[in-house]
């Protein structure tokens, strides 16, 4: 090892505090970044792959009844590539050992066969067999939920009627990778849950014999996903009560994974960062101190023969050094995260599987990185050493260049003691450096407030929703529009306060080329109870909220 | 006796601006130093000694004049051309010593041997300078007098031609002094290697073979020292 090799270790050795905490800024940034980028790959890979594989549709429409010769003609519908029909029904389920009130969704599969368009993953058991109306698949979360498995029995209310289902399988599909109950802002796979079982069972339990309430359909490959195909689909479903077709980026659970995707893809970038951009500023303040320290070293270098480029390479690997152990650190444990995270998201998104993935290009992107940062951090500190002549270099440093500050200038220096006057100069003199301290203070104070504020503000959005807007206890969906008779039917259950009704009104909002699928029911609550002047909030207690609804929001 | 010319300087001057005065470091030197020689610049705090002896050495650049070293116009080089001359040609001793602290007495030398052509070995430079035994000892556990030998093993490692020493004995005592005049003595006399002492003490000047007086930036005299002495017989 060459003499100057050693200098660096030695001084790497001297300074191993400081470096140590550099390195652990930095392997944080690479842990991070490595992690979440490698698992946002894996997540996006594994989705795209379970898609393809699983047949998941392009678009979907739900309708109150249709007769399956119309699937011949919404085949038809120019750019329509498969349509698949089926029923889906909401239904009430007493599961043994627990008292709350349980939902679910059982949706139709064809008599023994998987379906064309999302297809079922079948975990554990097997599928339904042709003609057996009391086989049922449970979702996977459901099933863990409740502790059941195949073989075990759960009585469902299907139209009004009690009917014991048999669990034969635990399955997992592409559309409810996330299974929230309409309506709902988490998901609650204890109180709601989704099946699947044979077509006819389902035709004869909801008088849909030969006839379809939802269908799935894919695009013919090309065109793009326009509006005209959505278009003609609920023309065509308009007469039987259609609800609006919509495309896969509104479905629930795509849309909500896509949005969780995008939120960690943000975090994946800034999280990094942040790490990255500390570790430089930290990397600038000890590599500045050090060479400050060094300046009669670098003289000396430079009088018996080193070049510019010598001593700038000689500070250069000392912070590369640093930056290295830390790169090297994080991507170890950034791997090891990556696993943890990969398998924590296989938990809660239900992947069928998911295959850990470390590209290349990531592994690159952080040596580049942190390589990049840090030295862009240390650059300064390293040009000074670099252009110090030798015969400077080894006289102490001139002292620094003070001048009057403007409020001395101004004749007030009277009111200042020399320790002030000090701290004003050493201000004005720097006021680059001095507007950068301010602003890193007020930066860590905002964030300490917003971090504050994040949790009054999640507190008040709680008690506005929940403790002034949705202060019901329960809520009873009906699978059919029903008469006010049933409001007053429910009022006058015993220990039933008070009950209101609110409708669910499927609409899409259009402006120029852009349009929103807006969660309705909320909305539409509002509006009907605007409209209706119910007085379910006390609106004077809470300014904020007290708004009324611009008179051309009624028109829907 | 005629020998080689190693230093010629014309009219050579230095103006430092430090803030918003200018100072007048060098004013107009005219010099010729030889192969071989042992010189002793004298003269008072200020008087330009420092600043004659960067310029010769590559350190710093003049203002004014030209300074040829064998020939070669070190005025007109470029920052890599004097690194070049640096790092092949010359060997500075400091007042401070200004070792790397964190490299033992070799490593010190080897930071020189290491890039130079044709150097020899550092245990060769320390056993010059009897510091054979010391060789592995960092800069801190050394007496100042010892750290200043390493500086000249360090020096003289590579070989130089001329070796520019900057009031080596500045900082130490007479006696330690005296050994460390006695070992770039012996260098100047085993290697023949053109040796400049700057000094304020007009007793060292006695074994030097010619003095040069300089005073306010300008030579006021150059003396040929008929009764060199041993650093030896010195007493300050």
């Amino acid at each position: 090892m060459r003499a100057l090799e050693r200098k660096m270790f030695r001084d790497l050795w001297a300074m191993r505090g400081q470096g140590l905490a550099i390195i652990f800024v930095i392997l944080s940034g690479v842990a991070a970044y490595v992690s979440m980028t490698s698992v946002m790959d894996t997540l996006e890979k594994t989705l795209d792959t379970y898609y393809v594989e699983y047949r998941f549709a392009d678009g979907f429409a739900s309708v109150r009844r249709a007769p399956e010769q119309l699937k011949e003609r919404l085949r038809m519908v120019p750019g329509v590539n498969h349509i698949e029909t089926r029923i889906m029904a909401g239904v009430n389920l007493e599961i043994a050992d627990f008292d709350e009130p349980v939902s679910g969704m059982i949706v139709s599969v064809p008599e023994g066969i998987q379906p064309a368009l999302n297809r079922l993953f079948i975990r554990e058991g097997r599928f339904i067999q042709a003609g057996r109306e009391d086989e049922i698949l449970l979702n996977e979360p459901f099933a863990e939920a409740h502790d059941l498995s195949p073989g075990d029995q759960l009585t469902a209310i299907i139209n009004g009627r009690r009917k014991v289902l048999k669990v034969v399988g635990i399955a997992l599909s592409p559309e409810f990778l996330i299974q929230i109950e309409p309506g709902s802002i988490f998901p609650d796979p204890k109180r709601y849950g989704v099946m699947w079982m044979g077509r006819t069972g389902l035709e004869a339990a909801y008088d849909m014999d030969g006839a379809f309430n939802d269908l799935t359909f894919t695009l013919s490959p090309g065109p793009d996903k326009n509006e005209d195909v959505l278009k003609l689909i609920d023309d065509l479903l308009k007469p039987y009560g259609g609800q609006g077709a919509y495309w896969r980026a509104d479905q629930p659970s795509h849309f909500i994974i896509t949005e969780e995707f995008r939120q960690l893809k943000g975090t994946a970038t800034v999280l990094p960062l942040v790490f990255l951009g500390v570790s430089a500023f930290l990397l600038n303040i000890v590599v500045s101190r050090l060479i400050s320290l060094q300046r009669e070293q670098i003289a000396v270098l430079k009088a018996f023969g080193y070049g510019n480029m010598d001593v700038g390479l000689h500070y250069a690997k000392l912070v590369l050094f640093i930056t290295f152990i830390g790169t090297a650190a994080g991507m170890v444990l950034g791997v090891w995260m990556g696993h943890w995270l990969g398998k924590l998201y296989l938990e809660y998104y239900r992947f069928p599987y998911l295959e850990y993935k470390l590209r290349f290009s990531v592994v690159f992107m952080a040596i580049v990185l942190t390589g990049g940062t840090s030295l862009i951090g240390v650059i300064q500190a390293v040009r000074v050493a670099v252009k110090l002549p030798p015969a400077e270099a080894m006289r102490p440093a001139p002292p620094a260049m003070y001048r009057a500050t403007i409020v001395e200038k101004l004749g007030l220096q009277r009111f200042f003691d020399q320790p002030t006057r000090m701290m004003l100069r050493n201000l004005e003199r720097r006021p680059v450096k001095a507007l950068l301290t301010i602003l890193g203070m007020s930066s860590s104070c905002a964030i300490l407030i917003m971090g504050l504020f994040f949790s009054d503000s999640f507190d008040y959005v709680v008690q506005v929703q929940f403790g002034l807007s949705q202060r019901e206890n329960l809520t009873v969906t009906f699978t059919e529009p029903t008469s006010t008779a049933a409001l007053y039917e429910i009022k006058s259950l015993p220990g039933v306060l008070h009950a209101e009704a609110f409708r669910n009104v499927p609409v899409r909002l259009r402006y120029g080329h852009r349009s929103y699928r807006p969660a309705l029911r909320e909305f539409c609550r509002m509006l009907i109870c605007d409209a209706l002047s119910i007085p379910i909030l006390n609106l004077s207690r809470f300014r904020p909220m007290a708004f009324s609804l611009p008179s051309g929001w009624r028109k829907f | 006796m005629v020998s080689e010319i190693v230093f010629r300087t014309i009219g050579l001057t230095k103006i430092y601006t430090m803030g918003q005065v200018q100072v007048d470091a060098l004013r107009g030197i005219d010099l010729e130093l030889h192969a071989g020689e042992l010189i002793v610049l004298l003269g008072a705090s200020g008087s330009g000694k420092s600043t004659l002896v960067n310029i010769l050495g590559g350190l710093d650049t003049a203002t004014d004049g030209k300074v040829f070293y064998r020939g070669k116009d070190l005025t007109r080089a470029n920052d890599r051309e004097l690194t070049e001359y640096r790092r092949h040609h010359v060997g500075f001793v400091f007042q401070f010593y200004n070792l790397i602290p964190s490299l033992t007495a070799r490593e010190n030398v080897a930071i020189v041997t290491e890039i130079a052509k044709d150097p020899m070995t550092p245990e060769e430079a320390l056993d010059m300078v009897e510091l054979g035994n010391r060789k592995d000892h960092f800069p801190a556990q050394l007496s100042g007098g010892e750290q200043q030998r390493v500086a000249i093993a360090r020096a003289i490692a590579k070989q130089p031609s001329v070796l520019l020493c900057d009031e080596p004995t500045g900082a130490l005592d007479s006696k330690t002094g005296v050994i460390v005049l006695e070992a770039l003595d012996r260098v100047n006399r085993d290697l023949g290697t053109t040796t400049v002492i700057i000094t304020h003490n007009a007793v060292q000047a006695k074994m030097a073979e010619r003095i040069i007086y300089l005073s306010d930036g300008q030579v006021t005299e150059i003396r040929l020292n008929e009764q060199k002495i041993s650093p030896r017989e010195l007493n300050w």
